[in-house]
C-alpha cells in the first residue's frame, strides 16, 4: 500500500481550533500553487519509480474552493507521472469538501474526474455548536450538501463530527449522533474536540474565557458516540473513525500502518524509504522552491530500525484490528511480545490491550487512554 | 615571616540579618582589598545559594591589609561566620581561629536570641569582643537603648560600642581601630613544632582536598612533609596561600597565620576539621583541643530520583561533606527508593542546604523522605536502640517505651507577640519554663519541647505568628518516653516506607488525614486506580482514592501529524521515568516533599 497525499493550504477564514496550515483564500494564488505543486509532482515521482499507489487524498485547508479545474490539472499531473497497482477508476480518491463552498457543478465535475469519496466538514448538528466552533455554514447547508454529493454520483461520503464543544451536552451530542446518521453517509470521523497549542482556541482556555469539559463528561460522551454509531452499522475500525463495511477509508489505514506516501504541497509531510520529510509551512516559500524544480522539504527525519518498529505498534494500535505480531516479525525481524516483554504482559494482564491469535489491539478500556498505554510502548 | 604583634584574627558575629556581611564588605572596600568596581555585594557569600538567600552559610576567610593611625601597617585575617542557628558549629570553628570577634547588634532590633548563642560561643573561645551597633542612620534605630540591652542582657560593658551603618559606609574606620587596638595579637612560637588547626576545607577537583589552617606554633612552608595528628597520613606540602580576597600564593605559614594549603589529598575523608596538622619529623606532641564533636539533630534519606544516580550521589556527597562535615551520612535502602543515604543535619535549614547545594553542584536531582529525629526505643527485651529512621521503627508488640529528644528553646520576642507564641508552643506540646521581661518591651520565654515539633514547620509558623519579631536558640536536653506511634502509607496497600513518619498518638488522626489528603493532590490520575491510606499498625487511620484516568488519547493522528504525535507520547514516557514507580503507581518528586511540611 503506498498513497499520495495533496494539501490545499486555503480557507475562507482561520477556524479557532484549527492548526493545519492553512492562508486566507486569495484567488489569485490558485493558479500559481497548482503550478507549483505540479511542478513538484514531476520532481518527485523520479524516487518512487518501484512503487504503486493505491489512495489519492485531497485535504486542506478547504480543497473544496478550488476551482475544479486546477483539480483536474493536479490529478492529470498525477495520473501520468506515478505508478499505480490498478485502473483509475479503481483507486480511492478522496477530497475533502466543507458545506458552505459546495456547488452541484463542482462536485460532479471532480467526480467526472475520478474523486470517488468526499470528506464533509459537518463538524457537528447544532446552532450553537457551529458558532463555537465559528464555522462558516448552518446546520441545513450539511444536510443538503450531503444529498447533492449523492445525487452527483458519490457513493462514499464521509462526515467530520466533534464532540466535547464548551457548553455541549450528552444529549446535544445525542441529537447530533441521530441527525448525523440520518443522512446516510457511509463513514463517519467522530473526533474529540483538541485544544492545539498556538491556536485561538489554546488562547481562550488559557485565559479562562473557555473551560474545556471535564475527563468525565468526555469518557461518557465517547461511550455514548461509540455505542450510536455501531448501533447503525457504523464500525468504529480507528480511536476516531466509524465506517460501514467495506467503506474504511484505505489512504488513513495506509498512515496506521505506518505505510508509505508521497506529500505534496505546502507543509506536506511524506515517508518514503524510512525518510519521513515535510514540506516548508510558508506559501511563498514553497511556491518558489517548486516552481523553481527544488525540493521544498524543510525537515526530515529518519528513525533507526527499533524506533520505527515502536512507531508502526504505536501507530497500529490506534486501529481496532491492531497489530499483527507475524507481519511485524516479517517487516523488522522481531517478535514484539519479545521486544516488549513484561510491560506489554502487564498491560493485556490488566485489560488495556487484548491478545487474540497473531493479532494485539487496545481494549475499549485501553483505547480510552490510549496515550497513557501506547506511551509505555513507544 | 610576618610578625605575630603586627596580626589581628577576627570575626564577625551577629543574629542573621543584623549586616554581618555588609560590614565585611565595607571593611574590604575601606581597606583596598576589593575596589568598589570588583565589589559584588557581599563579597564573603561566594555561593551562588549564599547570595540568593542572603545568608552566609560558610565560613570565609580574607587576608586584609590595614595601616593604622599610629602609622603601623597590620594584618588582619577577618573569617566570616555565619549566622543562622543550624549553623553554630561553623560559628565555633571560625571562632576557634581568633583572638577577637566584632559583635553587630541590629540598633532598631536589639538583641537576639542568635545574639546571645554566638557571644557565648566567642566567650568559650576567650576572645575579646567589641561591640557594634548596626544601622544607625535608620529613623527607628534606638542605640542607646539596644546598648543597654547589651550591658543587661548580655552582661558586656558597651560604653565603646561603635554606631556604625555598615550599608552607609558609617564608622568603617572606628572598627578597624578598634580591632587593632584591642584583639590581642596572636601568641605563638615559631621555634616549637608545629601545630595548625584546620578550621574549613574543601574539595577541589585538579588539586584534590584544599584545608584552611591556623598556624598556632612553628612555621610551615611548601615542600615540607606533614602529618595529620588525627590519622596519621603523611603528606608533602604542594602549595600555601591566603586569600586578598583572590587567592594569592605565599612561600610559608607562620604563627597567627591563617591560609590555606594544598597536598595532593585525594581521599576526602583524611582531612578532618579541627585536626592538627605537625611535621613528619620533629611532630609535636600534643594536638590542639579541636572542635566539640557536632551531634546530628534532624535526620532525613536523600535517594536519587534516577536510581542510576547512586554513585554520584555518593561521590557528591563525600565531597560535600569535605566542605561541611556538620552533617553524617551512611547508606540506606527503602523498597520504594531503592539505594540512598540516611543524613544527619543540624537543624531543617542545614538539611535545605545540603540538599539544594548536592543538586546544584553536582547535578543531581534527589528525593528527601520526611526529616525525623533521632528517638530512644527500649525494646521489650530489655534493649535499647536509637532510631533514625522510622521506617526501622520496631513492631509495636516489640517496643517497651519510646523516648523521643526534647530540647530547651528560648525565644526573644516583642511583648505584644507573646500571647499568640505561647498558644503556638502549646500546641507543640511544648511545657513552658521560664517568662521574663528583658525590657519593657523585649519578652524571653524559656520552653521545654519535643524537637520532633519543631522540625516539622515550628520555624514557618513562628515567623507568621510573631511577623517575624521572634527568634529562637535551641539545645538538646535529654530524650523523654512520649506517647509515640509510627504512621504509615499505604499506596495501593503497599507500604511506602519513605512516606512513614512518627508522631505523638493524639496527632496521628489529624496527621494521617492530612497527609492522605496532600498526596492525593500531587499524585496525578493513572491508568489505575489509586488508594492513598494513612495507617498505625494494622489500623487504617484515613483513606483517599484517586480515580483512574478516564480518557487520554489523542484525537487525530494522519500522515502529517506522525512525527509530533510520536513525540508527544516520548514526552509522556520520559515524564514517567521521571517519577518513582510504587507497585504500579507512579509517584512524583512532589509527593515525597509533602511529608516535609506539617
Amino acid at each position: 500500500m503506498a498513497g499520495i497525499y495533496i494539501h490545499i493550504p486555503f480557507c475562507v477564514k482561520k477556524c479557532p481550533y484549527c492548526d493545519f496550515t492553512s492562508y486566507v483564500t486569495r484567488a489569485e494564488d490558485f493558479g500559481v500553487y497548482t503550478e507549483a505543486v505540479s511542478a513538484e509532482a514531476l520532481l518527485r515521482c523520479g524516487d518512487v519509480k518501484e512503487l504503486e499507489f493505491d489512495t489519492i487524498y485531497i485535504g486542506g485547508g478547504t480543497p473544496s474552493l478550488f476551482p475544479a479545474g486546477l483539480v483536474a490539472r493536479i490529478l492529470e499531473t498525477i495520473k501520468y507521472n506515478f505508478n499505480f497497482s490498478k485502473s483509475w477508476s479503481k483507486l480511492e480518491i478522496s477530497i475533502e469538501a466543507n458545506p458552505d463552498s459546495l456547488t452541484p457543478d463542482w462536485l460532479e465535475t471532480v467526480r467526472r474526474l475520478g474523486v470517488n469519496r468526499l470528506s464533509i466538514g459537518g463538524q457537528d448538528f447544532s446552532k450553537k455548536g457551529l458558532e463555537f466552533l465559528e464555522r462558516p455554514h448552518s446546520v441545513q447547508d450539511t444536510i443538503e450538501t450531503i444529498s447533492i454529493a449523492r445525487d452527483a454520483g458519490f457513493e462514499s461520503i464521509s462526515l467530520d463530527l466533534m464532540f466535547g464543544i464548551p457548553g455541549q451536552s450528552v444529549s446535544d451530542l445525542e441529537k447530533t449522533l441521530e441527525t448525523a446518521c440520518s443522512c446516510l453517509c457511509q463513514h463517519i470521523s467522530c473526533y474529540e474536540l483538541t485544544v492545539e497549542p498556538g491556536t485561538m482556541l489554546a488562547l481562550r482556555v488559557e485565559s479562562g474565557d473557555v473551560i474545556m469539559p471535564s475527563e468525565d463528561l468526555l469518557s461518557e460522551m465517547t461511550d455514548l458516540a461509540e455505542a450510536y454509531l455501531e448501533s447503525q452499522g457504523l464500525k468504529q475500525y480507528e480511536i476516531s473513525n466509524f465506517a460501514l463495511e467495506g467503506h474504511e477509508c484505505r489512504h488513513n489505514l495506509n498512515y496506521w500502518a505506518n505505510g508509505q506516501y508521497v506529500g505534496l504541497g505546502c507543509s506536506a509531510v511524506s515517508y518514503i524509504h524510512g525518510i519521513r520529510s515535510r514540506n516548508t509551512p510558508s506559501l511563498a516559500d514553497y511556491v518558489r522552491m517548486a516552481s523553481e524544480g527544488q525540493s521544498a522539504a524543510t525537515f526530515s527525519e529518519s528513525l533507526d530500525e527499533l524506533a520505527m518498529l515502536r512507531e508502526t505498534v504505536v501507530l497500529g494500535l490506534r486501529t481496532n484490528r491492531g497489530v499483527s505480531v507475524s507481519g511485524l516479525v516479517e517487516r523488522f525481524g522481531m517478535d514484539i511480545k519479545e521486544f516488549y516483554g513484561d510491560r506489554l504482559k502487564r498491560l493485556v494482564q490488566a485489560g488495556f490491550m487484548i491478545e487474540h491469535g497473531d493479532r494485539i489491539s487496545l481494549s475499549r478500556k485501553g483505547r480510552r487512554i490510549a496515550n497513557s498505554v501506547l506511551s509505555e510502548l513507544v | 615571616m610576618i610578625n605575630p604583634e603586627k596580626i589581628r584574627n577576627f570575626s564577625i558575629i551577629a543574629h542573621i540579618d543584623h549586616g554581618k556581611s555588609t560590614l565585611a564588605d565595607r571593611i574590604l572596600e575601606y581597606t583596598g582589598a576589593v575596589s568598589s568596581r570588583e565589589m559584588k555585594k557581599q563579597y564573603l557569600d561566594q555561593m551562588d545559594l549564599e547570595r540568593e538567600r542572603g545568608i552566609t552559610i560558610k565560613a570565609q576567610t580574607v587576608r586584609i591589609r590595614y595601616t593604622a593611625e599610629d602609622g603601623e601597617t597590620y594584618t588582619l585575617n577577618l573569617i566570616d561566620t555565619p549566622g543562622h542557628v543550624d549553623f553554630s558549629y561553623e560559628v565555633s570553628r571560625s571562632l576557634a581561629a581568633c583572638e577577637g570577634a566584632l559583635l553587630i547588634v541590629d540598633a532598631t532590633q536589639g538583641v537576639e536570641a542568635q545574639t546571645l548563642a554566638n557571644v557565648y560561643l566567642a566567650l568559650e573561645n576567650d576572645l575579646e569582643i567589641i561591640p557594634v551597633l548596626n544601622k544607625i542612620d535608620l529613623a527607628s534605630a534606638d542605640p542607646e537603648r539596644v546598648a543597654d540591652e547589651i550591658e543587661d542582657i548580655i552582661g558586656l560593658d558597651a560604653s565603646e560600642a561603635i554606631e556604625v551603618s555598615a550599608k552607609k559606609g558609617i564608622g568603617t574606620k572606628e572598627v578597624l581601630e578598634a580591632i587593632v587596638n584591642k584583639v590581642p595579637p596572636p601568641e605563638g612560637n615559631p621555634d616549637n613544632p608545629l601545630r595548625a588547626l584546620i578550621f574549613d576545607s574543601w574539595f577541589d577537583p585538579y588539586q584534590g582536598a584544599v584545608v584552611m589552617i591556623r598556624v598556632v606554633d612553628g612555621v610551615v612552608r611548601t615542600g615540607d612533609r606533614i602529618k595529620m595528628m588525627a590519622t596519621g597520613r603523611t603528606y608533602e606540602v604542594t602549595r600555601l596561600g591566603v586569600f586578598q580576597p583572590e587567592p594569592v600564593d605565599v612561600k610559608e605559614l607562620a604563627p597567627g597565620e591563617v591560609g590555606f594549603m594544598v597536598a595532593a589529598i585525594k581521599t576526602v575523608r583524611d582531612t578532618q576539621i579541627g585536626d592538627t596538622i605537625t611535621h613528619e619529623k620533629n611532630p609535636a606532641q600534643e594536638a590542639l583541643p579541636g572542635f566539640k564533636p557536632v551531634k546530628a539533630m534532624v535526620f532525613c534519606g536523600l535517594y536519587p530520583v534516577d536510581s542510576a544516580q547512586y554513585d554520584q550521589l555518593k561521590e557528591a556527597v563525600e565531597k560535600l561533606w569535605l566542605n561541611d562535615p556538620a552533617f553524617s551520612y551512611e547508606p540506606e535502602s527503602s523498597i520504594a527508593l531503592g539505594f540512598g543515604f540516611r543524613c544527619g543535619f543540624l537543624g531543617l535549614l542545614h538539611l535545605e542546604i545540603v540538599q539544594e547545594r548536592l543538586e546544584r553542584e553536582y547535578q543531581l536531582k534527589l528525593i528527601s523522605t520526611a526529616p525525623a529525629v533521632s528517638y530512644r526505643v527500649t525494646l521489650t527485651s530489655g534493649e535499647v536502640i536509637h532510631i533514625h529512621n522510622p521506617a526501622q521503627m520496631p513492631d509495636p508488640g516489640k517496643i517497651q517505651e519510646i523516648a523521643e529528644p526534647f530540647v530547651e528553646m528560648e525565644i526573644y520576642l516583642p511583648k505584644e507577640y507573646v500571647g499568640s507564641v505561647m498558644g503556638l508552643c502549646d500546641e507543640k506540646r511544648g511545657e513552658q519554663k521560664e517568662m521574663k521581661y528583658l525590657t519593657q518591651d523585649r519578652v524571653l520565654l524559656k520552653y521545654e519541647i519535643p524537637f520532633n515539633e519543631i522540625v516539622l514547620d515550628f520555624y514557618d509558623r513562628l515567623k507568621s505568628v510573631s511577623r517575624g519579631y521572634a527568634s529562637i536558640d535551641y539545645d538538646f536536653i535529654e530524650h523523654r518516653p512520649a506517647n509515640l506511634v509510627k504512621l504509615d502509607i499505604l499506596i495501593n496497600k503497599q507500604p511506602v516506607d519513605a512516606l512513614s513518619v512518627i508522631v505523638h498518638r493524639d496527632k496521628a488522626y489529624y496527621r494521617g488525614r492530612d497527609l492522605a489528603g496532600r498526596l492525593r493532590k500531587v499524585i496525578p490520575r493513572q491508568m489505575f486506580e489509586v488508594v492513598i491510606q494513612a495507617a498505625i499498625g494494622a489500623k487504617v487511620i484515613a483513606r483517599e482514592r484517586i480515580p483512574p484516568l478516564r480518557k487520554d488519547v489523542t484525537a487525530k493522528c494522519y500522515g502529517g501529524d506522525i512525527t509530533r504525535k510520536r513525540k508527544l507520547l516520548e514526552k509522556q514516557k520520559e515524564g514517567k521515568k521521571r517519577m518513582k514507580q510504587v507497585g504500579n503507581v507512579e509517584i512524583p518528586q512532589e509527593a515525597f516533599l509533602t511529608v516535609l511540611k506539617a
